[in-house]
């Protein structure tokens, strides 16, 4: 059977969340989102700094009420288990990688200051 | 091996401190400095290595400084690949893990005009390169000599 060119966006957040909710609190992922992006075919060849081809995706987990988790390992271990599951389905050229991101919100400042 | 972490002061520097605000221009260029201060790292590491150390006021002798840069960003990528597999030892697999998603946060930075990364988001991946650092300083010599000769050694068709 051939595999399509890459998995269904629901078969790919699927993925995302498990491997999420496999490394973090449910307290750390109260109120948390995630989003997908740059989700490419990417054979890219700017200044031989790049991926070397096959489809990427960007995951990127959004935590609107929350501050810096602070877990290095834990973002190596998500991304970790979505690399393994995205091989185990087929698609060994793939990548998933696992980035934190806080939506840039003036009320975020005035906690900061 | 203090300049990769010099780097990384460079990338906070340029997000300044708790009140600062940034520019996205600057949040991306720390992007960019904090995925340079885990490829130097990882340079100094195999150059240090094949050709040991040089010390702190001396200046890289050439052999260094060629084994050094005889390490390209996409052979380290490609490389380094292998290293995620969920068999692999703990540091390496930590350190690939993190490499590959700081070598794609700073293709994103350098070449998408529509990427912007905001404070937050680079104090991630500043915590994010700090561990990587620390993971790859502390894979065992066997480990290091297996990386060593996947990087550097080209094998030819007879």
């Amino acid at each position: 059977m051939t595999l399509p060119s890459s998995p269904s966006e629901e078969v790919l957040l699927a993925i995302a969340w498990r491997a999420v909710r496999a490394s973090y609190t449910a307290d750390q992922l109260e109120g948390a989102k995630i989003e997908l992006r740059n989700s490419v075919h990417s054979t890219f060849h700017v200044d031989d700094g790049s991926h070397s081809g096959g489809l990427l995706v960007e995951v990127w987990l959004i935590h609107p009420n929350n501050d810096h988790l602070r877990d290095a390992d834990a973002t190596a271990d998500a991304t970790g288990l979505m690399i393994q599951e995205i091989y185990a389905l087929g698609y060994k050229d793939a990548l998933m990688l696992l980035y934190h991101g806080y939506p840039d919100t003036p009320s975020r400042h005035r906690q900061a200051a | 091996l203090t300049y990769s972490k010099d780097l990384l002061e460079s990338a906070r520097r340029l997000v300044g401190g708790p009140r600062a605000r940034p520019k996205h221009s600057d949040c991306n260029r720390a992007v960019s400095t904090v995925y340079y201060a885990v490829f130097d790292h990882l340079c100094r590491a195999v150059a240090n290595k094949i050709v040991g150390p040089f010390g702190k006021y001396a200046s890289p002798t050439e052999n260094w400084v060629q084994v050094y840069r005889s390490i390209d960003h996409r052979r380290a990528s490609e490389v380094l690949k292998k290293y995620l597999d969920p068999a692999s030892p703990t540091h390496l697999k930590q350190f690939a893990t993190h490499f590959a998603r700081l070598q794609n946060a700073r293709i994103g930075a350098d070449y998408d005009p529509a990427k912007k990364f905001n404070k937050s988001e680079v104090e991630d991946l500043i915590d994010d390169a700090t561990s990587a650092i620390n993971h790859l300083d502390n894979v065992t010599k066997d480990e290091m000599a297996g990386l060593i000769v996947a990087l550097v050694v080209r094998t030819s068709q007879r």
